[in-house]
């Protein structure tokens, strides 16, 4: 049976074998579905695009969660510990009413994951060589480096989005909010790249962590209104601020 | 540097542009990873959903029947829900107390055509992959409408043998597809007409 259709399939049967062969996958339930599991598969395999894409997808997200994967282990231990200070606040220490800013930056703040593998490349342009040695740095936390790297290329090109919002993020790392909150800024008053929204985001967690609580709930309320990505933790955090 | 724009997005997941696939996934996957953790799932769950999400998506551009009324975010919000609401009824989970459902009211309607097709394409697609590369690459050749004599002659082998060996590998894989349960989950194919 198998035999019969795989040589109907690949197109090996003469025209009568091929009308004998119909007339019988008519007849035999079993012999179609078989046939049509074969078919379908020969159609499947056929499409290596949406396997490439599979692939790639896969390694985009596996490498985000390996970054990612302590969380849920660091959350239960802060969960703990949370729970344990909570027991001692309530007990010992006076009621507070709400989070401030330093508190909810720490709290929301997660570092962007990087854009790029700085893997090295023969034959590539100055440019693309400091981008890649600037994502190197970035990649091991090496946010001096790497804000240097990002400098120079923001310098020979205003317009490098991706090297200012990296900028603006090793701004944060370094615990430079002054230069941070000037570089998002710059980057949400342009809004033709993909970093907008992300922009937005970082810049009101800059503003909170500086305490600028007005200009905060201004980029929040945008977040919300406008349905950024990050509108549901916006919309947590004006709620902790109301 | 482009901006993230509906139509940005549609020629990125297009030509699979893994920098723009990157953007759709940092800038889209939180709001969907909280929208089924919210409703009984994981964050396996939730990338698995939103992977096929893309790949519908794609299905469709290559089709040409993608219509996006909305913004790109509701889209794949709504397209995520959908298929988020389906596994869970293929689960059998109670459905009362999830919001995922009491929303779905409110949900656009996305009609995902071949849904099944596509789930039984996934299907066979993951255990072609767990085929030896040999393997592997002897079944690609035949989907490239080459003839036994002429795959024979390209890998310097006889007629004989490469008819065993692609035989031997597809045996495989249908073994491998047929002892996978979500086989019959998604086998419903007995629709399709005759032609090769």
């Amino acid at each position: 049976m198998k035999d019969l259709i795989d040589k109907y399939l690949d197109g090996e049967m003469t025209v009568r074998e091929q009308l004998t062969f119909e007339e019988l996958l008519r007849k035999d339930t079993a012999l179609r579905q078989e046939y049509l599991l074969r078919k379908a598969i020969d159609h499947a395999l056929a499409e290596q695009d949406i396997m490439n894409l599979r692939d790639q997808l896969n390694e985009i997200m596996n490498v985000h969660s390996t970054k990612r994967l302590l969380r849920p282990v660091m959350l239960s231990v802060s969960a703990a510990i949370l729970i344990i200070l909570v027991v001692i606040g309530v007990k010992f220490l006076p009621p507070q009413q709400t989070e401030d800013g330093e508190q909810l930056f720490a709290h929301y703040y997660q570092r962007y994951p990087s854009f790029l593998n700085a893997r090295s490349a023969a034959d590539v342009s100055e440019q693309e060589q400091l981008t890649r040695e600037a994502f190197g740095y970035f990649n091991h936390q090496e946010f001096k480096k790497a804000k240097k790297h990002f400098i120079e290329l923001v310098q020979s090109d205003k317009n490098n989005h991706l090297a200012k919002f990296y900028l603006a993020v090793s701004c944060i790392e370094l615990s430079d909010f002054f230069h941070a909150e000037r570089y998002f800024e710059e980057l949400i008053n342009t809004s033709n790249h993909i970093f907008w929204e992300q922009s937005h985001w970082y810049l009101s967690l800059v503003y909170l962590k500086q305490e600028k609580y007005d200009d905060a709930k201004r980029i929040l309320k945008t977040i919300v209104n406008e349905q950024f990505a990050y509108s549901p933790d916006a919309e947590e955090i004006l709620k902790q601020m109301d | 540097m482009k901006p993230l724009t509906t139509e940005i997005i549609i020629d990125g997941i297009r030509a699979q542009d893994k920098t723009i696939l990157k953007a759709i996934y940092y800038t889209y996957f939180p709001s969907i990873k909280r929208l089924i953790e919210d409703n009984n799932g994981s964050e396996q769950d939730a990338k698995d959903i939103f992977q096929e999400a893309i790949i519908i998506i794609y299905r469709k551009i290559k089709a040409g029947n993608l219509k996006i009324h909305t913004s790109f975010k509701a889209y794949i919000f709504a397209a995520c829900r959908k298929l988020w609401l389906k596994e869970l009824l293929a689960r059998n989970e109670n459905m009362e107390n999830l919001a995922i459902f009491l929303e779905y009211q409110s949900t656009p309607e996305i009609n995902f055509d071949e849904y099944t097709k596509h789930k039984q394409y996934q299907l066979y697609q993951k255990h072609f992959k767990r085929l030896e590369k040999g393997c592997q690459k002897t079944l690609k050749l035949f989907l490239d409408e080459k003839s036994f004599k002429e795959i024979a002659k390209k890998l310097g082998t006889s007629y004989d043998y490469i008819r065993i060996k692609k035989t031997r590998c597809k045996e495989q894989l249908i073994r491998y597809i047929k002892e996978d349960p979500e086989y019959e989950r998604w086998k419903n194919i007995d629709n399709e007409g005759f032609d090769r």
